[in-house]
């Protein structure tokens, strides 16, 4: 997977890494901006219900259901949906495809899980089907970001941690990306994160894990330090 | 920290704010006395920063949904259409002397059930002229150019399904004209239960008879329908005097139980369906069959 440094020291992004790397040290309110953006994270009991209503509408053939649920969640499901194709029209088609398996699946929705997990869960099935037929090569292991292979330096000039935890999450496979965007996008917990994937909650574990240590390798490689992070 | 290793793997979702508040608490506290998840916590803060924004020009394309109701609208109409297409193509198949034997059947059961003013002739006419008729609806004895419409891609049973169909509300426009007619002489409530009086029967007959052919025979199909239904009409109380039987309290109860099962629609009708499952397999198994020897 190549890198876009070239992008990243380009001059629209670098003033994005400027503005993005003050507010992470700022923790509180890196999560609150967050939370602003992303109403739906919403788990109280009453959108939970409203959610499931809206499915049954939907088994039942009620078109407004179905925009309703696009007008909650169609977003974050195009986001996902980009994220795994990395092609918004590809990701377009994908969503298309998703409501279409969401109407006919409706009906056998039994309330396991949130809708937006059940959602997301059929977006990656249809991703992964449309990344399977285009480049199967997207799906195989990630490549090792040797020290020659990506020229660090040249980010390193930046001071920019920001900078450098996006050269990280681009080197990431997309199965230890997936799993952040899940976390920390989609908000889901671990179990649903399992569900989506449709895998154990112990490889959810062990793929935030790698994540971790291949972006914490990045960050010291270019000589910052853990210390540094705090 | 003997329980840190514990906290290392919940920090992510301390981070996402997926701890319910006891986890999140105890997490705090531990992150006062712990500089290594303090770092840990800090390297994840940043990437749930950075997974954010790189999604925060991201729109969801309206045009998706409207695509996907227009994918969604156009497959329920196909369904409904394919349907009706196979219902269409099966008509010209079923055996041309349906027809006219069925209406001219139930138009004489009009006659002489006007002329002897009795309606229950037409209450016992109606599923036996839609019993004979479906009968004959499949099978290689009755439909010579079965073999070529099994070699289409369309599967036994819906052929078999469709012809039900044809055959069934054929005969059902049928005597339902032939009851609507009675409305001459007869009050709306009255016709409404001479009805309810055939529907039942004929359900379960034709059934009954589809079943019995495709497993046996069509004739032995029509005969075996006509006998059950017929033996209700048993002058029951007569005969039992006559012969002087001996079991004639017990002869009477099961006749009148027998007649009270013909006149239990919603049993008939629930075991009808079951039977056309029933011939739904049978007919598939025979076409798999034929195909096999064609
Ligand atoms: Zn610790």
């Amino acid at each position: 997977m190549n890198i876009p440094l070239r992008e990243l020291s380009g001059k629209a992004s670098k003033s994005r890494m400027m503005q993005a790397s003050t507010i992470p040290l700022n923790l509180t309110a890196a999560v609150s901006v967050r939370r602003n953006e992303e109403p739906s994270l919403d788990r109280s009991i009453s959108s939970v219900d409203k959610d499931l209503q809206l499915v049954r509408r939907v088994a039942a053939g009620d078109e407004t259901a179905l925009r309703a649920l696009f007008a909650a969640y169609g977003q974050r499901l195009f986001a996902y949906a980009v994220r795994l194709t990395r092609n918004p029209s590809v990701a377009e088609d994908v969503l298309q495809e998703s409501l279409v398996a969401a109407w006919r699946g409706a009906a056998r929705f039994r309330g396991q899980g949130r809708v937006v997990a059940w959602l997301l869960g059929i977006v990656h099935h249809k991703a992964l089907n449309a990344i399977r037929s285009r480049s199967p090569v997207l799906l195989e292991e990630p490549e090792e970001l040797g020290d020659d292979q990506v020229p660090l330096d040249e980010v390193m000039a930046e001071h920019e941690q920001a900078a450098l935890l996006r050269v990280g999450l681009e080197s990431l496979s997309l199965k230890h990306r997936m799993v952040l965007e899940l976390v920390f996008y989609q908000g889901l917990d671990l179990t649903e994160v399992a569900l989506v994937c449709d895998c154990p909650v112990g490889t959810v574990k062990s793929r935030l894990s790698y994540a971790k240590a291949h972006l914490r390798h990045i960050m010291e490689q270019s000589g910052l330090k853990a210390e540094d992070l705090e | 920290m003997g329980d840190h290793s514990q906290y290392i793997e919940s920090l992510p979702l301390f981070v996402s704010g997926t701890l319910d508040d006891a986890q999140r608490r105890a997490l705090e506290n531990h992150l006062t006395h712990c500089s290594a998840c303090r770092s840990e916590v800090a390297l994840w803060r940043q990437v749930a920063y950075q997974v954010a924004d790189a999604n925060r020009n991201l729109d969801a394309p309206s045009i998706a949904v409207e695509r996907a109701l227009a994918e969604i609208r156009g497959r329920r109409k196909n369904i409904v259409w394919r349907a009706f297409e196979l219902v269409r193509a099966q008509v010209p198949l079923v055996r041309g002397e349906m027809w006219p034997s069925s209406a001219a059947v139930m138009a004489i059961g009009v006659i002489i059930a006007t002329i002897v003013k009795e309606v229950t002739i037409l209450q016992m006419l109606a599923p036996m002229v839609a019993a004979a008729s479906v009968a004959v609806i499949y099978g290689p004895e009755n439909d010579p150019a079965l073999e070529l419409t099994l070699a289409t891609a369309t599967s036994p049973w819906k052929i078999l399904l469709a012809r039900l169909t044809i055959v069934f509300g054929y005969n059902l426009v049928l005597a339902l004209a032939a009851s609507g007619g009675m409305l001459l002489f007869l009050p709306a409530n009255l016709v409404a239960s001479l009805i309810v009086g055939w529907f039942g029967p004929m359900t379960f007959l034709c059934a009954a008879a589809l079943v019995l052919a495709l497993w046996v025979n069509t004739g032995n199909a029509i005969a075996v329908t006509y006998v059950a239904w017929l033996a209700q009409f048993l002058p029951g109380q007569e005969i039992a005097t006559d012969f002087r039987l001996g079991g004639m309290s017990l002869f009477i109860a099961f006749l009148n139980a027998y007649r009270q099962f013909w006149s239990s629609p919603p049993v008939l009708v629930a075991l009808a369906v079951g039977l056309v499952v029933i011939a739904g397999w049978l007919g598939g198994r025979q076409g798999q069959r034929l195909t096999r020897a064609a």
